[in-house]
């Protein structure tokens, strides 16, 4: 039995075939151009890898804000249950998700269960999102995935005094302009960047084991710096794709929606 | 006498030169990588453009988020207040000031005399500021100065939902991949505009004559839109263009302090004796 999950998320597509066990294939597309098509390119991809044809796959799930944009029938879900069953389903100690998606950040504390006990999303401001990330790697002409890979101790840090993502890369502009180092102002961003998910963390509890998923859970600065904040430790799936956390649950949640009938 | 006022704001450098109460030439360029260069470059192109050199300028205020960094200005003034001042003098009815720049919008309320009585300002989130244009001129795929030209006729103009600019420009992105017409998200586009800077204005309270300053007040659609959600008509600045007002209040307090410094014949302005014109 296979069980094909699809998130259509504000910057990429991510979509996974789950076999009995575990995931068998999976593709994360960037969102260029129509959506539709760049679903259907990324599912048909998915299947072949699988070895498989979409017409095999009898239990189809979607989610993410981009939903509406999946040109088959499948199953929907909201994005914070699929994250929390996933989640849950790899780590069971989990109390807390952290997503840090391209455009918002979700923090979801979950029981003993699995369930959604609360969330809190941040969707009204880009602050603290993938996105900004993007923007300041940009500006430093530096990968987006090596803005991570830079951690240095508190006090050397460049200080960012804005939130908004537009005017943190003027921001940044104006470090390089005064010669700052691309490094100090990178650890200045990351840890910006952590300062705000750990206040999200800490309104909702805080309670551990804490698991980080989307695409900024690639960013080790941006975690250390919300451990170094907290106290605590927040961790990462080592037998998943941060990213595909979300399609993944979104496979499960339609198995589960089957098998209850 | 010859007064110079160096405005150097986030994206755009600004200088005015007045003589006699009277505003001989201006300039504006986009800014330098550093404050000190695009004050520098912007007066030196008004000085060229006027036949005059920095030799000329008896007194000289910058203003703008970069006026402590300018060497060749007496002293500075802040923003808020100059433009207070420079619309003022351009039209003596007006009490209220909206000015929009690129990286911040203020709503000001002066007094008779362009004194700055109270104010309102944004520089934390880039919706309601010239930025919010530019993002959304790029996702459009036109230059800014053509987005207001974009939006003439829109039958339908969209609702962007977000405020934050770089969700809306995302939010442009799916319309436009919905197919949806440019003259309507441009004109949406405007109007989301106007209805965040009318939310600052309505803070600090509108008192009748109002003018719009700042790079923006040459979005012509966003200015309708703005008088539309406002309820009111905008009082004319006559011949100075809006983006120099600050820069032309900085002016008219380099003239005023420089004739208090000489009254009281304490600090000596440089240039206040030498003799030009009338002076």
């Amino acid at each position: 039995m296979f069980y094909l999950g699809c998130d259509v998320g504000s910057m990429t597509t991510k979509t996974v075939i789950l076999g009995n066990k575990d995931v068998v294939a999976y593709d994360i597309a960037a969102n260029n151009g129509n959506l539709t098509k760049v679903v259907e390119t990324s599912v048909n991809k998915v299947v072949s890898k699988a070895g498989v044809s979409l017409a095999d796959i009898d239990v189809k799930g979607g989610t993410g804000m981009g939903e509406q944009y999946i040109p088959f029938d499948h199953s929907k879900e909201g994005i914070i249950k699929c994250l929390a069953v996933a989640v849950y389903w790899i780590h069971p100690h989990t109390r807390t998700v952290v997503d840090i998606g391209g455009l918002s950040t979700s923090v979801i504390s979950i029981n003993g269960h699995g369930k959604v006990l609360e969330y809190r999303t941040s969707d009204k401001c880009a602050s603290g999102s993938g996105f900004f990330l993007k923007l300041a790697a940009q500006a430093l002409e530096l990968k987006v995935e090596d803005l991570g890979n830079i951690i240095i101790p508190c006090g050397e840090r460049a200080h960012m005094g804005t939130q908004c993502a537009v005017f943190g890369e003027s921001e940044i502009v104006s470090h390089i302009n005064d010669g700052e180092e691309p490094e100090k102002i990178a650890a200045g961003i990351n840890y910006s960047l952590g300062s705000s998910v750990a206040t999200m963390i800490n309104r909702l509890g805080g309670i551990q084991d804490i698991v980080a998923t989307g695409g900024v859970a690639k960013n080790k600065g941006v975690l250390r710096a919300i451990e170094e904040i907290l106290g605590m430790e927040v961790i990462t799936l080592s037998s998943i794709d941060e990213q595909l956390v979300g399609a993944l649950g979104a496979a499960l949640c339609a198995q589960q929606r089957m098998q209850q009938g | 006498m010859i007064y110079v006022g160096c405005d150097v704001g986030s994206l755009s450098g600004e200088a005015v030169i007045i003589e006699d109460n009277a505003i001989v030439v201006h300039e504006i360029i986009r800014v330098r990588p550093r404050p000190e260069q695009t004050a520098l470059e912007v007066t030196q192109k008004a000085l060229t453009k006027a036949k005059m050199s920095f030799d000329d300028i008896d007194y000289c205020v910058s203003t703008g988020y970069g006026r402590e960094k300018i060497p060749f200005a007496q002293s500075s003034i802040s923003e808020i207040s100059c433009h207070g001042r420079g619309a003022q003098w351009a039209n003596p009815s007006v009490r209220t000031i909206i000015d929009i720049g690129g990286q911040d919008a203020k709503v000001i309320k002066v007094d008779k005399f362009g004194y700055m009585v109270d104010f309102v300002m944004n520089d934390k989130c880039a919706a309601g500021t010239g930025r919010f244009l530019e993002g959304m001129a790029k996702v459009l795929g036109v230059e800014l100065e053509d987005l207001a030209a974009l939006s003439s006729g829109a039958a339908s103009p969209v609702s962007l939902t977000k405020t934050c600019t770089v969700l809306s420009q995302f939010e442009v992105l799916y319309m436009l991949n919905d197919g949806i017409d440019r003259t309507n998200i441009a004109a949406g586009i405007n109007r989301a505009m106007a209805e965040r800077v009318s939310k600052l204005a309505k803070r600090v309270g509108i008192r009748e004559g109002v003018a719009i300053t700042g790079g923006v007040a040459k979005n012509f659609a966003v200015v309708k839109s703005l008088s539309e959600v406002l309820g009111l008509e905008f009082v004319s600045l006559g011949e100075v263009d809006p983006q120099i007002v600050g820069a032309l209040g900085a002016a008219l307090f380099a003239k005023e302090r420089a004739e208090r410094e000489y009254e009281k014949g304490g600090i000596e302005v440089k240039g206040v004796n030498k003799k030009r014109g009338n002076g």
